[in-house]
């Protein structure tokens, strides 16, 4: 390993883009908001909903502005987290790794600029929005550059198992949603929210820390993969319906699922999500444990349907996963309006 | 046919009425450039975009036989408006500091011709009087392609309140004055400017010649010339000798070939136009102090890195009022006017105690 260069620490970066007295408000608000989702006092629906990779600053901020505009269509119905996905896993490794590592996707990995820029996203997003967003929590020690612009973090299928993110999660003040791991066992995920739930000592940034445990540590159903490779979903009424029993008598508080609709929910057919969200909300109504314990949806939606490679370079189309495209997208939201009730 | 060459004598008579009213309003756009110009602290002239534009300009003439007339009238059309910019600029007061003859006053020439000329006995009294509003602009050198940086003048720009829009380089041909035929091989002591001492310090230490420091070279020409010894001599431009009375010894005494000081052009208002000139690059320049602590430099170093602009010239110079604090000078390729460019400045802020636009301008 070669020590290239010290980076910047998350005061520093702060201090470039700082937060806008009105954007913390607006995050103090969108906070307390999304917490009664998960207490029960709200019964809205949570949104998580989003290009797969932020690929892109110009093409985020024009879709999270058309979000804007949706969520106040649907205020008394729907809670809309936008995701901006700044870091993404890679299978093998090899691929686009996010705009942390490259904040121009053409381009070379370039951590100094990539800290900044994916800091410079969020800071926009909700100076211009108000939207505090979601990001995936992928590497826990960077979640201090963004842990005043945030309102959700998701901990990855891949992540699950692993003891930093585990730990992490129970020392943030936000909803932490953890998924199934890619094998789908579901006691992997459970003992992850136990873990998050309950507080810590531990080593962060190198400093000792001290968590408190995190009461909003909740479940997401991504759907998996079997050991012979092949793809099964895991938010059918069956499913729901276990995690409702796995919960039971856990001793997990605010008991939650966020079920994630593309991945292999939908095999990474995007257009699946629409029937698969319709589907989960059809499973809320035959069974009023299911319809507690479903809190909302993740969504993969940008502002072009599908997918492109990287080097086609076409503004709003997802450089990753495939995601519906903006017109899709707000035929959805409008039609989950109509139908949670 | 008498009556068709009336005819064609009344269109003429309808194009002159057109042009003039067309030169009178081309004139007065000359007119609204140089105000800017002036409240800007911008010099005139651009020979290398009167060029461009005379070339461009003839290509909108269909004949060619017609052509090479409609260059040389574009050329005078350029000529006058210049002769219009310099009654416009008469007004304006340029210090510098030096005597006529050195070349502080070559280059405010250059930049500034038509406008007044003031005299400063230093950088610093020249500098104050363009602060307290006394001059508009105030023309200095900043650095030597031989010696350096002038340090006087870079800590002026750190510590002072303008602005730099415009560098001029100019090229000294050092050579060696004394009185009118006085003998070469008597000469035994030199006065010139330090700087131009250390650009011939090959030359003087092969002679013998002892060197005595002056303020600058046409202060050093003068003193030759009062002192009426024929053993003194000074170096100098030719435009010193001939000010002064004095005789070229031996010319180009200068040790590096290309010897070019670089002139800056101070004012009170920073100038960030976007105006895209054709063949100029366009270059910055920073001024900031870092935290005393282990890779202070590198992190805004690496910000500027990140950001793709190319560093000039980096060199630090002490803080006279703290002991052993430094405050760095960077000179950057690149234009400052842009996104990318106030990303950087908002992104080295945090790492800076302080941090200073000292000026943006237009470099060949």
């Amino acid at each position: 390993m070669i020590f290239k260069r010290k980076l910047l620490i998350p005061k520093e970066i702060k201090e470039m883009y700082p937060i806008s007295g009105e954007g913390a408000l607006a995050k103090r608000r969108n906070d307390v908001q999304i917490a009664e989702i998960f207490t029960g006092a709200s019964d809205k629906l949570l949104l998580v909903i989003g290009p797969c990779s932020a690929d892109r600053e110009d093409a985020v901020i024009e879709y999270i502005s058309r979000l804007r505009a949706l969520q106040e269509r649907v205020a008394d119905k729907i809670v809309i987290v936008p995701r901006i996905y700044t870091n993404k896993p890679r299978t093998t490794g090899a691929g686009y790794k996010g705009m942390l590592h490259q904040p121009n996707p053409q381009g070379g990995a370039d951590m100094l600029r990539g800290l900044i820029s994916i800091r410079k996203l969020h800071m926009r997003a909700i100076n211009e929005t108000g939207f505090s967003c979601a990001d995936e929590m992928l590497y826990p020690e960077n979640h201090r550059f963004l842990d005043d612009l945030l309102s959700y973090v998701a901990v990855g299928a891949r992540s699950v198992e692993d003891q930093q993110h585990r730990l992490t999660a129970s020392g943030l003040d936000i909803p932490v949603g953890m998924k199934n791991p890619t094998g789908g066992d579901l006691s992997v995920m459970m003992n992850a929210l136990h873990a998050a739930q309950s507080g810590h000592t531990f080593i962060y940034r190198n400093w000792e820390v001290e968590s408190k445990g995190n009461p909003f540590a909740h479940a997401i159903l991504r759907g998996y993969v079997d050991s012979h490779g092949i793809t099964h979903p895991n938010y059918h009424y069956e499913d729901l319906a276990r995690l409702c029993e796995l919960y039971a008598g856990s001793g997990i508080r605010n008991p939650a699922v966020i079920v994630d609709n593309n991945h292999c929910n939908s095999g990474k057919q995007y257009g699946e999500q629409i029937r698969i969200a319709k589907e989960v909300l059809h499973s809320t109504r035959h069974n009023a444990d299911i319809r507690h314990l479903v809190k909302g949806m993740m969504i993969e939606s940008y502002l072009l349907d599908g997918c492109q490679k990287p080097e086609e370079g076409v503004y709003g189309r997802s450089i990753t996963d495939p995601c519906l495209g903006w017109e899709k997208t707000e035929r959805l939201v409008l039609d989950l309006a109509e139908l949670w009730v | 046919m008498e009556n068709n060459l009336e005819e064609i004598r009344r269109e003429i008579d309808g194009v002159d009425a057109r042009m003039a009213a067309l030169f009178e309003q081309r004139m007065d756009l000359v007119r609204r450039v140089t105000e800017y110009k002036k409240a800007h602290g911008l010099g005139i002239s651009d020979p290398s975009r009167e060029e461009a534009l005379v070339r461009r300009n003839a290509e909108m003439v269909a004949d060619r036989a017609i052509r090479e007339y409609y260059v040389n009238f574009e050329k005078q059309v350029i000529a006058q408006s210049r002769d219009w910019q310099r009654r416009l600029l008469s007004g304006m007061k340029i210090a510098y500091s030096g005597v006529p003859g050195a070349f502080a006053y070559i280059a405010a020439r250059r930049l500034f011709p038509g406008a007044e000329l003031v005299s400063f006995p230093d950088f610093a009294r020249a500098y104050a009087s363009c602060e307290a509003g006394e001059t508009d602009v105030v023309v200095l050198p900043f650095e030597n392609s031989f010696a350096g940086e002038v340090s006087t003048v870079t800590d002026l720009m750190f510590s002072g309140s303008l602005y730099v829009n415009q560098v001029v380089e100019v090229e000294a041909e050092q050579n060696l004055l004394g009185l009118p035929g006085a003998d070469k091989s008597r000469i035994t002591k030199v006065y010139s400017h330090p700087q131009a001492l250390s650009q011939c310090a090959e030359y003087l230490q092969r002679h013998g010649f002892e060197a005595k420091e002056f303020a600058n070279t046409a202060l050093a020409a003068k003193r030759v010339a009062e002192k009426q010894d024929p053993t003194r001599a000074a170096i100098g431009t030719a435009e010193a000798a001939e000010l002064y009375g004095l005789e070229i010894l031996e010319a180009r005494i200068n040790t590096s070939r290309t010897n070019t000081t670089r002139f800056a052009a101070f004012s009170r208002v920073l100038n960030l136009d976007t105006e895209n000139k054709r063949k100029m690059g366009k270059h910055f320049i920073l001024m900031y102090t870092v935290k005393n602590e282990a890779g202070a430099l590198a992190q805004t170093l690496n910000i500027i890195g990140t950001h793709n602009y190319n560093m000039y010239n980096l060199h630090s110079r002490p803080m006279k009022e703290l002991l052993w604090n430094y405050y760095f000078f960077v000179e950057l390729d690149g234009d400052i006017a842009t996104e990318e460019g106030s990303s950087m400045l908002r992104e080295l802020a945090p790492l800076c105690d302080r941090l200073k636009l000292v000026g943006s301008f237009y470099t060949r």
